[in-house]
């Protein structure tokens, strides 16, 4: 005798990825924000950076964040690294908020899209400073 | 001691909108409270509608708001709630009348995760073996009750109606983690929707509202871990 099994098909794997991604990128953050705050006080040296330039540098290491450090191709995909991944961690912030309190369909929808759309937004302007400057 | 119950009362039938009834009752401290709302549905108010059946925390029936948090009113004892009580239908659900509220579309999220052991297999003529450090893995599961309190409790399930819901997620983990279950990746499917273990947002009123202290949010997160370990 067969036991009766609900059929599910399976999900997308989106929320998944998706979760993954937020952990995964929080703690990196946070790593990457660290070194950025060791490599002005260590390398850089003491006095080299004012504080508000540090925190600045911690979480943006862009050169006119600090004028102690030129921009070279580390820093910048370094930063653009940093930078992509914190507007990727906030806009899915956003995202879940809006499918947590938007009810209705269509303006789910509507606002899901400018969620997207204001992530690649975000994320064309981070690139043109990143790899101008 | 007196006790006063303020019970919020209705009637779909003749009521327009819910309202509140006061009751005055006479209670020892150590009596529960089921005890004075039988009181008051005995001796002043028949027409109070209440649904409870082992009166014993057992059966999971008598679940309700009980001053503000979910609870069983057969295991809350009158001197650990005041002589002020306040008592709702639980939230999230369809009110039925009063108290009672509809706990069908709580049931069909249940029954979604195939809440019985799967496995096809011969076991011969004797039971199907498992290990003490095996049974422990899921042991906190067990013991759920089906009351629907941690339910009831979560913001994301009032948000979102079509979320399994942390009752349903606990049935599933109780399986899912059972060695002598053969149907993992079909439990796993049912729960790693976008409308699954992923809309809990570890709010953690499920753990704080569960009458047998199961931690509810632990065990979907192990969900979550074996959908990412699982490849979703």
């Amino acid at each position: 005798m067969s036991i009766y099994r609900a059929s599910h098909k399976n999900p997308s794997k989106f929320e998944l990825y998706a979760w993954f991604y937020v952990r995964v990128s929080g703690v990196l953050f946070l790593l990457m924000g660290a070194f950025d705050i060791l490599y002005a006080n260590l390398v850089v040296g003491r006095g080299g950076m004012t504080a508000g330039e540090q925190m600045r540098w911690a979480f943006f290491p862009i050169s006119f964040h600090s004028s102690a450090i030129p921009s070279n191709a580390f820093w910048q995909i370094w930063s653009f690294l940093l930078v992509s991944m914190a507007i990727t961690h906030g806009m899915n912030g956003l995202r879940v908020i809006l499918d947590d309190y938007i009810r209705h369909p269509l303006w789910l929808k509507w606002w899901q899209a400018v969620v997207w759309l204001t992530w690649a937004a975000f994320l064309a302007m981070a690139t043109w400073i990143v790899f101008s400057f | 001691m007196k006790i006063t119950l303020k019970i919020l009362r209705f009637n779909p039938e003749t009521d327009q909108k819910p309202w509140w009834g006061e009751y005055q009752v006479e209670m020892e401290p150590d009596d529960r409270l089921l005890d004075a709302i039988h009181q008051v549905k005995w001796y002043q108010d028949g027409t109070l509608t209440v649904r409870r059946s082992c009166a014993h925390g057992i059966c999971g029936s008598d679940a309700m708001v009980i001053n503000g948090r979910n609870g069983l009113a057969c295991k809350t004892i009158i001197k650990d709630v005041g002589n002020k009580v306040t008592l709702e239908p639980l939230r999230g659900f369809r009110v039925i009348k009063d108290l009672v509220v509809d706990m069908e579309p709580f049931m069909e999220k249940y029954r979604s995760v195939m809440p019985y052991l799967i496995n096809d297999e011969d076991p011969g003529t004797r039971e199907r073996l498992q290990s003490q450090e095996d049974r422990a893995i899921f042991d906190d599961s067990t013991k759920c009750i089906l009351c629907g309190c941690c339910t009831a409790s979560c913001p994301s399930f009032w948000a979102n109606p079509n979320y399994l819901g942390p009752a349903a997620l606990v049935q599933a983990h109780r399986f899912i983690f059972d060695s002598r279950d053969r149907a993992t990746e079909e439990r796993l499917a049912a729960v790693g929707g976008s409308d699954g273990a992923w809309r809990c947002r570890t709010i953690f009123n499920c753990v704080e509202a569960c009458p047998r202290e199961i931690n509810i949010t632990k065990a979907i997160g192990e969900i979550k871990k074996a959908l990412l370990y699982n490849g979703g």
